[in-house]
């Protein structure tokens, strides 16, 4: 017999109390919900009332001109499209084999470990610092080709290999023990154990990481501006050697123009970055999706 | 005709500052089941470990001493760690298939030690280890299958044709039943029975009633120490030392 | 002894224990009884005997019972196994033991009430040695004496002596005397029945060795009986 009476008034309010503040604490999540979204939404809303009439071929296909109604999006897209891929082709590799040797190979020592915090903090570090590293490394000491998709690539590569290496580490993180132990003990040696079955099972998780850092680096804009993207550019560049700008750039430099026809022109291009930055989240979810194990 | 596979002589385990294995010498035979009891923390599974250096894995562990497999010293440099972990297989208390196919699960082994030089050998191998593991009638026509998908007890069962699929000598079973039901139980330990005429077994286990049933050599361990190992009807009916009587009679703590 | 965990078991086992002590305390009951109804031709106290040696088949049915529920819900291992098969074994013998106390004294009622018989005055003696075997394994039961069980053991050789003492005596009486032979026949039967106690007394204290030290006492084979080469 329970020495509590679960029926007198007492017992009864408290009760009450307690699914009167599980309903509060609900509606309080709720109402941020809806909030934020309804920021969102409103963005959303007056970039597409702005824009998206002067969505058409034209625009698309062409470059930049100081002529409002006859500059396009293609030389930024373009330019975007070489510097991710500078950026993908040196930060993935890196971090991956980062992230295995820190949580797999390395020794537990003070070196280590200031490796491990170094790398923490990089991710913090804000993007226009990288941009003066890449200004003054690449640009005043290697002398590589100012305002190019490879410096600008390389730079943003910098940015975006901490994110990689920490959302790696978590992810061969979670691989649980037992699979490790199963490998080593068939006599898998420990780099065998490691790529045949921890990385595959990682690899959803070093993917999901990649994608938000690529998608970081897209938006950005700060450190590209320091290593010069911000020209004038009237041509498409031919390879990553050639001068580029990138998609934000483009955008921040017709909000810049006194002349008001570019406010179209601004909305589309952000219309066009949200496309785009939608493209890549849909690959990343379908590319984890095609990769997820079940286990 | 019992010979002796694997001798341990004044073996102590570290983990860091603690003694986990204190002074343990004792002799494995081929062809028999040796059981490891003891209570919650006395090393059996630590001991268990060090059998095929799994503890070189534990950051911090330290093995001294001396344990011979076949008359050769496991820890010695010359001995590589990959290639005794085929000769000294293993099975988790978790059934822990790889999450791929069952086919590939049984051939990993093999593949990366190289015994099999076509795949009509490999298939060979693979219908060989499920067979003695008592599981081929059951996967024969689902071998592509994830090996996750089967029941617990399956599961461990395709851990153990994993661990036969390298042509092992010793197999070690750290607690294989505690995951599984009577019924799943109760296959195991009749393929353990059927297994111990071709290997040398070493099984770990918390019930009493199971190491009885199944072993012929039983060891109990107390507190990082080897306080008996005898015969596994001497030990059950007649324990020389007042520790061992305490624990399977039920009076320890 | 520390106490068992799952203090249960403790109580079953002490409840077994028990029933073996009560069982033997009512044999070494029923041996005097059946003794004195014999020496004093007390045909009511005799009837009294084989009246009560239903109680003892009554108790060695709930050992059995109690026996076979203790090792299949315990599992018992080690001294706990060997105290139930013990137990189990002994109060088989323990109700053998009351039968022939019983048949004793079934057997009072034949004695012709005037006949004489001198040997007669051994059998007190001699179901003296026979009662004191009993109680004293009991004891090295309930203590787990081994030593006292193997001193149990060594005393069955007096008892023979008194029997083949006595068995010699019957028969020259027999012979000088044939009108005694009816009440002589049955005096030899008696001496016999105190005879089988004694080595009954002896199987309990090999198996109250046997569960106190795990091994096989080798006492009894040292011994001779030469019963059966008596003339």
């Amino acid at each position: 017999m329970s020495n509590h009476n679960w029926n007198s008034p007492e017992a009864a309010k408290r009760i009450a109390q307690r699914h009167a503040s599980e309903r509060r604490f609900k509606l309080l999540g709720l109402g941020a919900i809806a909030l934020s979204l309804s920021f969102l939404a409103l963005l959303l809303f007056i970039m597409l009332r702005n824009g998206l009439g002067g969505l058409d071929w034209a625009f698309l296909s062409g470059s930049d001109s100081t002529n409002a109604s006859v500059a396009g999006i293609w030389g930024a897209a373009k330019g975007s499209l070489l510097t991710m891929l500078v950026t993908l082709l040196l930060s993935f590799p890196m971090g991956v084999l980062s992230a295995i040797y820190l949580e797999e190979f390395a020794p537990r020592s003070r070196w280590i470990e200031w490796v491990e915090v170094s790398i923490n903090n990089l991710a913090a570090v804000p993007s226009i610092i990288f941009g003066l590293l890449g200004l003054a490394v690449f640009i005043n000491t290697l002398h590589l080709p100012r305002s190019s998709p490879l410096v600008g690539g390389l730079t943003l590569a910098l940015m975006t290999f901490p994110v990689i290496v920490i959302s790696g580490r978590n992810a061969i993180k979670a691989v649980p023990p037992s699979i490790r132990d199963a490998a080593l003990a068939v006599g898998a040696s420990k780099v065998q154990a490691v790529f045949h079955h921890v990385l595959p099972l990682a690899l959803p998780g070093i993917l999901t990481g990649t994608i938000i850092g690529m998608a970081r680096a897209l938006g950005e804009t700060a450190p590209l501006l320091m290593i010069g993207m911000r020209a004038f550019i009237v041509t498409p560049p031919g390879g990553i050697t050639d001068p580029s700008s990138v998609l934000p750039m483009q955008i921040f430099l017709w909000s810049d123009e006194i002349d008001k026809a570019f406010v179209q022109n601004t909305s589309a291009a952000i219309i066009v970055l949200l496309v785009f930055l939608l493209l890549m989240n849909g690959i990343a979810i379908y590319l984890r999706n095609k990769f997820e194990v079940r286990w | 005709m019992t010979e002796t596979k694997l001798t341990a002589r004044n073996v102590d385990v570290w983990y860091g500052p603690k003694k986990a294995i204190d002074d343990v010498s004792i002799d494995i035979d081929n062809g028999i089941v040796t059981a490891f009891i003891g209570p919650s923390g006395c090393g059996k599974s630590t001991f268990l470990r060090s059998l095929n250096r799994m503890n070189d894995t534990i950051v911090g562990a330290r093995v001294t001493g001396q344990i011979l497999l076949d008359g050769e010293d496991i820890y010695a440099s010359s001995m590589d760690p990959v290639a005794l972990r085929a000769r000294v297989g293993m099975v988790f208390q978790k059934p822990n298939p790889f999450p791929k196919s069952i086919y590939e699960n049984i051939a990993y082994g093999p593949r990366i030690h190289g015994l099999a030089s076509s795949k009509a050998e490999m298939d060979g191998i693979i219908e060989r280890s499920l067979t003695k593991a008592g599981l081929w009638d059951e996967v024969k026509d689902r071998l592509a299958e994830p090996g996750t998908a089967l029941s617990g007890g399956q599961q461990q069962r395709l851990c153990i044709a994993r661990a036969i699929a390298v042509d092992p000598e010793v197999i070690l079973m750290d607690e294989p039943c505690s995951a599984l039901d009577p019924i799943a139980t109760a296959k195991i330990e009749e393929l353990i029975d059927e297994l111990k005429d071709n290997y040398a077994i070493v099984i770990v286990t918390h019930s009493m009633q199971q190491a009885a049933r199944v072993s012929q050599r039983t060891a109990f361990f107390h507190l990082g120490n080897l306080v008996e190992y005898g015969e596994t009807d001497q030990i059950f009916t007649n324990p020389r030392e007042e520790k061992t009587k305490d624990y399977i009679t039920g009076r320890y703590g | 002894m520390v106490d068992h965990t799952v203090k249960a078991f403790d109580s079953e086992i002490g409840q077994l224990r028990g029933l073996v002590a009560e069982m033997g305390g009512l044999a070494e009951v029923a041996i005097r009884d059946a003794i004195t109804a014999l020496v004093q031709r007390d045909e009511s106290l005799a009837a009294q005997v084989v009246a009560a040696d239903a109680k003892l088949d009554a108790l060695e049915a709930e050992v059995d019972r109690l026996a076979v529920r203790t090792i299949a819900l315990r599992a018992p291992m080690a001294d706990d196994l060997r105290d139930v098969i013990a137990a189990l074994k002994i109060s088989g013998v323990i109700e053998r033991i009351g039968d022939y106390a019983k048949n004793i004294a079934k057997r009072v009622g034949a004695l012709e009430a005037r006949t004489k018989i001198e040997p007669v005055t051994l059998v007190p003696t001699m179901a003296e040695i026979a009662e004191s075997m009993v109680r004293d394994v009991l004891n090295a039961y309930g203590s787990r004496d081994a030593t006292l069980a193997v001193e149990v053991i060594r005393r069955d050789q007096k008892l023979d002596q008194f029997y083949n003492t006595l068995f010699r005596s019957l028969l020259t009486h027999m012979m000088e005397n044939p009108a005694t032979i009816t009440s002589a026949a049955q005096l030899l039967f008696i001496a016999r029945n105190l005879e089988r106690i004694g080595d009954h007394a002896t199987n309990v204290a090999e198996m109250v060795y046997y569960a106190a030290t795990g091994e096989y006492c080798t006492e009894r084979d040292s011994q001779t009986d030469d019963t059966g080469s008596l003339v």
